[in-house]
Formats: C-alpha cells, sequence, structure tokens
C-alpha cells in the first residue's frame, strides 16, 4: 500500500471542474453529484478463479492469472496498475449522475461491483467534447485498460 | 406488434449470419478495406438497440423476484462505440423526446437496486447483493483485440439476465466490450475538418433553434439533466422542454449531416482494425442481432 501525494478520490465539482465555465456545452458537468465515499488501500486477495473466453470465434476457455482484489459489493474500485497492482485510487459509492474525480491518467484497472455503468472520460479542451475512454458495465471487473491511461474522471451513468 | 418485431429481427439475424459466412468465404479485393458486410457488421454492434438492455432488466427483476425481492427495474445498459452521438428520429423526438435513452423516474440520480437494498435488513441485503452477483462463481474473462481485458460472474441475477439475452455471460462480454476497442477512433474524429465542418452546422442550426449545443451528446446531457431536476412521478413522461430539445436535435442532425460524416469518418479511420478482426466484428453483431430476436419474447415474460 502507498498513500498518495495528492487526493485521490474526490466529488469533482458538479461545475467548472476543469474552469471551462458554465457552456452550455458542457453540461454534461453539471449534473449533481451525489454521496461518494473514498479509501486510499492497497486491495487483498479475492478468490474467485476467472475463465478466459477466447477472441477467436472458436471460443477456447484458458486460465487468467488474474485475481481480483477486494472492492466491496456497491462499489467501484479503480486501481493504479494494470490486474489490480499499486494502489486503489478510488473506491466510490457514488450514485447516477455522479462525476467523481480521480488522479489524472492513472487508472489501468477497475472493478464495478454497482448496479451503473461508470464511463471513465479523458477530459479535453473545446470545442472537443470529452473523450469517454471506457464503459465500465454494472457487475464487472477489469484487469487491465488499454488506451495509455487517458482517464481524468468517472461519470456514473 | 411484438410478434412482427421479433419476426423482422429473426430475419435479420439469418440474413447476417448468411452474409458473415459468405464475408468469411469471400474476403474483400482490397485486403486494407472492409466488405460491406463486416461494415454493416461494425454498424450493428456501434450502437446497439436499448431493447436489449431493457430485455436484461426485465430477467434480472424477474430472477430477483423468484428469490423473494420485490425489486423494481433496473436500469437498462448496452454495448456501444462511445462517443457516437444518439441518432434522433424527428417523429419518434416529438412523441417520446429521447425515449428510454434518458434515465427517468422519482429520483433518477438513485439507482433502483440500490434505492431497493436499503429497504433492507443489513442480513437480508448481504443476500440481495449475493443473488445479484455471486462473486464466488467462476468468472468469464475476455480481452479485446486492443487489449481491454474484462470479466463477470458466471452465477447471479446479472449473469442469469445476460445468459437470457445474449446466449452466455462470454456473448454479452464480446457485445458489451468489443465495440469500445473504437473508443478512441470515435473520440478522434471530432479533430478531423468535415466533422469539424458538420459539427459547425449543428451548432449554428441548434442556436437557431434555441439550443445553442455545440453535440449532440450535449443536447441529451441537457435533456437529462432536466430529468434529474424535475419532480417526477414514478412515470414521468419527457418534459416539454425535452420534447423541443429532442426534435431540434433530430432536426440538426438530419440538416448538418453531422452523424454521416462522423460515421463515415470513423469506419475510414478504423478501417485497419476492421479488418484484422472482421470475424470477431461478424461474430458479435451476431450476438447482437440474436439478442434482439430473443427480446421481445423476454419483454413479454414468455
Amino acid at each position: 500500500m502507498r498513500l498518495l501525494q495528492t487526493p485521490t478520490a474526490s466529488i469533482s465539482a458538479p461545475q467548472n471542474k476543469d474552469g471551462k465555465g458554465k457552456d452550455m456545452t458542457h453540461i454534461r458537468r453539471a449534473l449533481a453529484a451525489v454521496g461518494v465515499s473514498t479509501a486510499i488501500a492497497a486491495g487483498t486477495i479475492a478468490a474467485a478463479p476467472i475463465v478466459s473466453a477466447s477472441q477467436s470465434v472458436a471460443s477456447t476457455a484458458t486460465q487468467l492469472a488474474a485475481a481480483a482484489p477486494r472492492c466491496a459489493k456497491g462499489h467501484f474500485c479503480a486501481f493504479d496498475g494494470a490486474e489490480y497492482k499499486k494502489g486503489k485510487i478510488l473506491d466510490s459509492t457514488a450514485g447516477r449522475g455522479a462525476q467523481v474525480d480521480v488522479i489524472d491518467k492513472r487508472t489501468s484497472s477497475g472493478i464495478n461491483r454497482t448496479n451503473n455503468e461508470w464511463v471513465g472520460v479523458n477530459d479535453r479542451q473545446l470545442p472537443l467534447p470529452d473523450d469517454d475512454v471506457f464503459k465500465f458495465a454494472p457487475h464487472s471487473r477489469h484487469a487491465h485498460i488499454s488506451s495509455n491511461n487517458t482517464i481524468d474522471y468517472f461519470s456514473v451513468r | 406488434m411484438h410478434r412482427i418485431t421479433a419476426r423482422m429481427a429473426i430475419v435479420r439475424a439469418a440474413l447476417l449470419i448468411m452474409v458473415a459466412l459468405t464475408a468469411c468465404a469471400q474476403p474483400a479485393d482490397d485486403p486494407s478495406t472492409p466488405s460491406a458486410a463486416v461494415l454493416t457488421s461494425l454498424r450493428t454492434i456501434a450502437k446497439q438497440p436499448i431493447e436489449l438492455g431493457v430485455a436484461e432488466a426485465h430477467v434480472i427483476q424477474r430472477c430477483l423476484k423468484s428469490k423473494g425481492f420485490d425489486v423494481p427495474l433496473p436500469s437498462p445498459v448496452v454495448g456501444s462505440i462511445a462517443n457516437l452521438p444518439l441518432h434522433v428520429d424527428e417523429q419518434q423526438a416529438a412523441q417520446r423526446g429521447y425515449g428510454d435513452a434518458i434515465i427517468r423516474g422519482i429520483d433518477p440520480t438513485d439507482d433502483p437496486l440500490d434505492r431497493y437494498a436499503r429497504t433492507l435488513a443489513p442480513d437480508q441485503r448481504i443476500r440481495f447483493e449475493h443473488a445479484v452477483d455471486d462473486r464466488t462463481a467462476a468468472q468469464i474473462g475476455f480481452t479485446t483485440p486492443g487489449g481491454w481485458a474484462v470479466g463477470a460472474a458466471t452465477l447471479g441475477c446479472a449473469a442469469e439476465a445476460r445468459m437470457a439475452v445474449y446466449g452466455s455471460v462470454e456473448n454479452w462480454l464480446i457485445a458489451y466490450y468489443l465495440p469500445q476497442d473504437l473508443n478512441d477512433h470515435a473520440a478522434n474524429v471530432y479533430t478531423h475538418p468535415s466533422v469539424s465542418a458538420a459539427a459547425v452546422a449543428y451548432y449554428q442550426c441548434m442556436t437557431e433553434r434555441g439550443n445553442p449545443f455545440r453535440y449532440p451528446q450535449d443536447a441529451v446531457q441537457h435533456a437529462q439533466q432536466i430529468s434529474v431536476e424535475a419532480t417526477a412521478d414514478e412515470t414521468p413522461q419527457p418534459s416539454p422542454q425535452e420534447i423541443l430539445i429532442a426534435t431540434a436535435d433530430a432536426h440538426c442532425q438530419k440538416a448538418s449531416n453531422l452523424l454521416f460524416v462522423i460515421q463515415s469518418i470513423l469506419e475510414h479511420d478504423a478501417r485497419q482494425w476492421v479488418v484484422q478482426n472482421q470475424s470477431l466484428v461478424l461474430r458479435a453483431a451476431i450476438i447482437v442481432e440474436q439478442a434482439r430476436s430473443k427480446a421481445p419474447a423476454i419483454l413479454l415474460g414468455t
């Protein structure tokens, strides 16, 4: 476990997160944030085995090495490293409509144990719309996130 | 109505399978260009119908009720390539606003299952959460060609619903996560000059109608906020303001040709990925079409 030097998880301001103002094109940032609980802790190992579905059309199941660290039911957790390694940088129960800040461009894996879709977003400058980097489905886990760690915040949908 | 929809979906699925088989047997003349069949499949998985998520939600609800939990209908979720605008039909927008694309209810920010779970005693709540998603069970994993390694449990009502609608949890992982390999490509199309030009035309059109949104996704977000702020009853209808935004959005999408331009640029920019992964794209499209053919019966509870 390592403590991070910057606040690792918090509710993002419901508006003007990056000083873009209240332009209607960024109304996405104005949705009300709701309760978020956070924790900075390295995970412990859970025992559920994983079977991999092959990328090929003929699927052949193989064992994956990754095992998930603990992320409580009803929580969304993000990790600094792939396969839940390094520190847990977000542990949140934020509800739908919330925008939850996380250390910029560090999320490499995650576990979604909520009933909501958590979307990792890359904060881009106007006039470009923000980039939905990755959508984490409810009740799923993500041992490795590609796309070079571009997530700046999460949008709960 | 449902029967006609189901029959059409079955025919679509059969056609898609035929097209897929043909595409596999006869590669495109230009190996760097996806065949028409593969592009059709890509479009099928790029924006999956919300009905699939609604069907999945109904199975989750029935499954939990069978275990003694009288839950409301969960929120629907479906796979898609992120960063693509929602296509809005003008006639539908005039009647239903953004329809199921907007989350509604007493408190749209409060997930229906979370709201229900809070009413349970602690021991019951643990049993309920276990019934939704049994993480002690084996997990199925899938790694997309782009390197997204994802997994989900094979037991619990969420898994049961995924199996009922998509055939298996593995199929659901493919349908939901494969399109996300193109999220980056979709995000990058907005820097293309022809998309910028179409977006300017869209913005001007929307501004003329009193809704100065730069992109359709901003209009949807604003409509969602209206729904969040509204004092809603159990089955709220779209507000007059949402109807106005949605109809303007539909009109301006058509007038600016924005969605067509975005789709064209995306298909061009992503062609190498599409060609390299055409078998998987075809498979995902078949999964989606087969799910679409099942959805009406699932919604009817048969």
